[in-house]
């Protein structure tokens, strides 16, 4: 029975929540187990919060027993990225640069988190500062791929994230995401990771690897967790220069309404021919377009500017203001980051000023490119990775130089993405689509992520961990 | 600005990290010339179609 909790969705466990039918005690006691019988073989967690995690299930069973039910993440257990700070909670943004860093306030998410209710199991791993890569000399082992715990990597950044809930160690997770990093590990670890619109949620309080480009964001099994815990963490934040001032919708209110006559614009001159996907990945893609096709949506080729062109923006941008953040530390503490992550972040200390306002430049045309193409879209699908998870050994530093991702688009255009799963290769390993949406419309690609996740199996397999 | 084919050399990577703070040991300062030409190249091919009055994104990107 306790594993079977652990394996609940959000959504299934709110109501029996609510109804007191399932007690948050239990339910975070449950959690805890697993952790404790599961997390030595994939690393996922850097620090478990028990003492606090009971004490805060305790007070949600409290004032649920007493009618005060705050929502659907009332006593939902979750997981955040340790770059995300937490107050009197070691944040170390999985860096010995901040092995000792206690912040005195929560960030702004883990703030609304907690008025909602919920319960924090501890803080998860991730690349050191969401941008290095696995090192040996780094204070935690690498997180391990629950689908392949011998060589499976993670992707980057959100890795103890993902992993933590495709074990089923967390219901959801907060991840960041600068060029992928939510939405490259969920597709790796077969769940839905979502990159709200920049400026959706707030990022004060988010250890900064790139101003202009950071977004933090939902990750857990399904498409209607993500919208459920969405709605708990959006909204302004006059203390994020870069939130918007607008109204928050409900994100589920409208995910059962499918997806009936929706216009969507399917991306592939990204990866073909220059840069074919594994061949599986593309089969599994394409099946998902004749599922979409089946539930009624309406799909055409789109063609964008080129995939160099939004990875040459973001590459400079991303790398400049990374160094802009770490110059002080670089150059006084540098035995202390990770040999990775130093490889890649000492060339940002190189570009030009003016290569840096270039890029700002043509950013500014991309966006307003990315809008225009919209006009005659609800939603845009693409790959959201090459192929299911390489192996550990097969991830290199310089492959962050070379090959361009799928994913940092949408970063540099600022548009709400999400990874969902799309099936399994023969290793078992997963594959996933990206859907892509309007600014501030992440309700339409969050129903199409939940229809597609309704008409198909593939949220009824978890890893085999037992 | 540096020609499609330059290759940034190690004096000249050693040059700059010095301006910038930084002191490289040999072996990573190889890997840097590597990476800071990708770098280079990709500064070069940003500068298509831009005009005298385009202005530069912001964080501020909605408001």
């Amino acid at each position: 029975m306790p594993d079977e909790l652990c394996y609940l969705s959000i959504a299934e466990a709110a109501p029996l929540l609510k109804s007191r039918q399932l007690s948050p005690v239990e339910l975070i006691n449950a959690f805890l187990h697993r952790i404790e019988v599961i997390d030595s073989r994939i690393h996922s967690f850097v620090l478990v919060t028990r003492e606090e995690a009971l004490r805060q299930a305790k007070a949600a069973e409290t004032e649920i027993a007493a009618g005060r039910y705050r929502g659907p993440m009332h006593g939902i257990p979750i997981g955040l990225k340790d770059l995300i700070e937490t107050a009197g909670i070691r944040t170390t943004a999985h860096s010995r640069v901040l092995i000792d860093h206690i912040p005195a306030e929560d960030a702004t998410v883990v703030s609304r988190l907690t008025e909602a209710g919920c319960v924090l199991l501890g803080k998860l791993g991730c690349l050191e500062f969401a941008h290095g890569s696995p090192s040996p000399d780094q204070a935690w082992p690498a997180v391990r791929n629950p689908w392949n715990l011998e060589h499976g990597f993670t992707g980057g950044s959100s890795t103890g994230s993902a992993t933590a809930v495709a074990a089923g160690l967390v219901m959801g997770a907060l991840g960041t995401d600068t060029g992928g990093s939510i939405r490259n590990p969920a597709s790796f670890c077969g769940i839905a990771g979502l990159m709200p619109t920049y400026g959706r949620v707030s990022r004060r309080g988010v250890i900064p690897y790139s101003f202009s480009l950071d977004h933090c964001g939902p990750m857990a099994w399904t498409a209607e967790d993500c919208a459920i815990m969405l709605h708990a963490i959006a909204g302004y934040d006059p203390n994020d220069p870069g939130s918007a001032n607008l109204p928050v919708p409900d994100y589920s209110a409208a995910l059962n309404d499918g997806i009936r006559g929706l216009r969507i614009g399917v991306i592939r001159h990204f990866y073909e021919p220059h840069l074919p996907p594994e061949d599986e990945t593309r089969r599994a893609f394409e099946a998902a377009l004749q599922e979409l096709t089946k539930l009624g949506a309406v799909l055409e080729d789109v063609k964008l500017r080129e995939l160099e062109e939004y990875d040459d923006c973001k590459v400079i941008i991303a790398e400049a203001e990374f160094f802009a953040v770490h110059e002080k530390d670089l150059i006084e503490r540098y035995e202390d980051y990770g040999a990775n992550l130093r490889f890649r972040a000492l060339p940002g200390g190189l570009i030009r000023a003016v290569d840096y306002i270039q890029a700002q430049r043509q950013r500014t045309k991309l966006v307003a490119d990315m809008q225009t193409r919209f006009l005659n879209y609800d939603a845009m699908v693409t790959l959201c990775t090459y192929g299911p998870a390489p192996k550990m050994s097969e991830d290199k530093s310089t492959h962050f130089f070379q090959r361009p991702n799928l994913t940092a688009v949408f970063n540099v255009t600022g548009n709400p993405a999400i990874s969902i799963c799309t099936g399994f290769d023969r290793t078992g390993l997963p594959l996933a689509m990206q859907i892509v949406g309007k600014p501030f419309d992440e309700a339409t690609i969050l129903r199409i992520a939940h229809t597609y996740e309704q008409a198909t199996p593939w949220r009824r397999q978890r890893p085999a961990l037992a | 600005m540096a020609d499609d084919t330059h290759q940034p050399t190690e004096e000249e990577v050693a040059l700059m990290l010095k301006r910038a703070g930084l002191t490289l040991p040999p072996e990573q300062l190889e890997a840097c010339c590597a990476v800071l030409a990708r770098l280079e190249a990709a500064a070069r091919r940003l500068r298509k179609d831009l005009n005298r009055n385009d202005e530069p994104a912001s964080a501020f990107l909605w408001r």
